[in-house]
């Protein structure tokens, strides 16, 4: 991937995503999973955890770099807005633009940073998001420059479909 | 760990969360990375790279397990957070209860991927402590050891040592906002 050259992709997340992140990564915060619990704390909605938005910036690094996910050597980010899930079936979009910065090969540790920028409605919900990653040299020649993934088949999924 | 129940009014008393800056909790289990818990984690995420869930992929590029994605981490490092915050994530009647937390801030920086089989140890550091308002932002590094050497270190005894360091496989910064917490008023003794 040339440097400069931005991946986006788009990431839908329900519930059902939420209910299972909760499960998968230990952190039961009823704000993520009950409107009431949600409500009472004067939340807009029930709200992904900030984390697995964070693990969608980590696919974007592992897509950067190759989709290997051992290249990935930091992901970093400050949440900044809500990602309010609604229990719809469509749920919330989260998009999302990664652009890797310097040359392939990396800097002199090997590694290169990468940016992210993600966005619900255009409105941004994470700042100083990204990472670094090892790039591999040759990276420019297999890695397609405009990838657009589009997560949003149905049944939707940030999660695989089984 | 913060020793407190909560108030009757709900709000947390500051003064033992203030108290918390500085202080290391090393948690007592080693975490014991799994290949099934690696695989259950990239599902929820929607990872689908072969070496997150195969594990002959996974040994075809030079690793000994499935390898975890890079926010797989937050598992243990939230160990290290449910010690500190006396069982936000595990316990109904945690001092701080997970609904008082708010997560501002992550990094997750990795002198290589945890992998399945791996033995962390988790080392968590207050950082700082500020109350502010009704707030108080605590930020936390947490180091995620490699258990062969973390054994050598005892409870207490883990700090910023280079021989430390080497073993370190991962080492998180957290941001956690504390809500909900008393404000600062004139006879608080902040300082306690």
């Amino acid at each position: 991937m040339a440097a400069g050259a931005p991946r986006e992709a788009q990431y839908r997340l329900t519930r059902q995503h939420l209910v299972r992140y909760a499960g998968a990564s230990g952190d039961f915060n009823p704000i993520h999973t009950s409107d009431r619990a949600a409500a009472a704390r004067g939340l807009p909605g029930v709200l992904a955890h900030g984390m697995l938005t964070m693990a969608l910036v980590g696919r974007m690094l592992t897509d950067t770099a190759g989709g290997d996910p051992a290249a990935v050597t930091e992901v970093t980010a400050r949440f900044s807005g809500p990602v309010v899930v609604p229990d719809t079936d469509e749920g919330v979009v989260v998009s999302m633009t990664a652009t890797l910065a310097g040359p392939a090969g990396g800097g002199a540790d090997g590694t290169a940073a990468v940016t992210v920028a993600a966005t619900v409605d255009e409105v941004p919900v994470l700042t100083r998001a990204g990472g670094r990653i090892r790039v591999p040299a040759d990276a420019a020649a297999d890695a397609p420059a405009d990838a657009v993934s589009h997560n949003d088949a149905n049944p939707p999924a940030a999660g695989r479909t089984p | 760990m913060v020793a407190q129940a909560p108030a009757a009014d709900g709000q947390l008393d500051p003064g033992p969360i203030v108290a918390m800056a500085g202080r290391t909790v090393v948690v007592p289990d080693v975490y014991e990375v799994a290949a099934e818990k690696i695989r259950e984690f990239a599902v929820a995420i929607g990872e689908t790279a072969a070496v997150c869930h195969d594990v002959a992929a996974a040994q075809a590029a030079g690793h000994r397990g499935v390898v975890a994605p890079p926010t797989f981490a937050i598992v243990p490092v939230f160990r290290g957070l449910d010690l500190l915050t006396g069982g936000a994530f595990s316990r109904d009647d945690a001092a701080i209860p997970a609904a008082h937390l708010i997560h501002g801030e992550q990094r997750l920086t990795h002198r290589r991927p945890l992998v399945a089989g791996d033995r962390v140890r988790v080392a968590a550091t207050v950082l700082d402590a500020r109350h502010v308002g009704t707030t108080v932002v605590l930020t936390i590094r947490t180091d995620l050891l490699d258990d062969p050497v973390a054994g050598t270190l005892g409870a207490g005894q883990h700090d910023t040592a280079a021989d430390a360091d080497t073993s370190v496989v991962c080492q998180a910064r957290t941001v956690v906002m504390v809500t909900g917490v008393r404000e600062p008023a004139a006879a608080d003794g902040d300082a306690g």
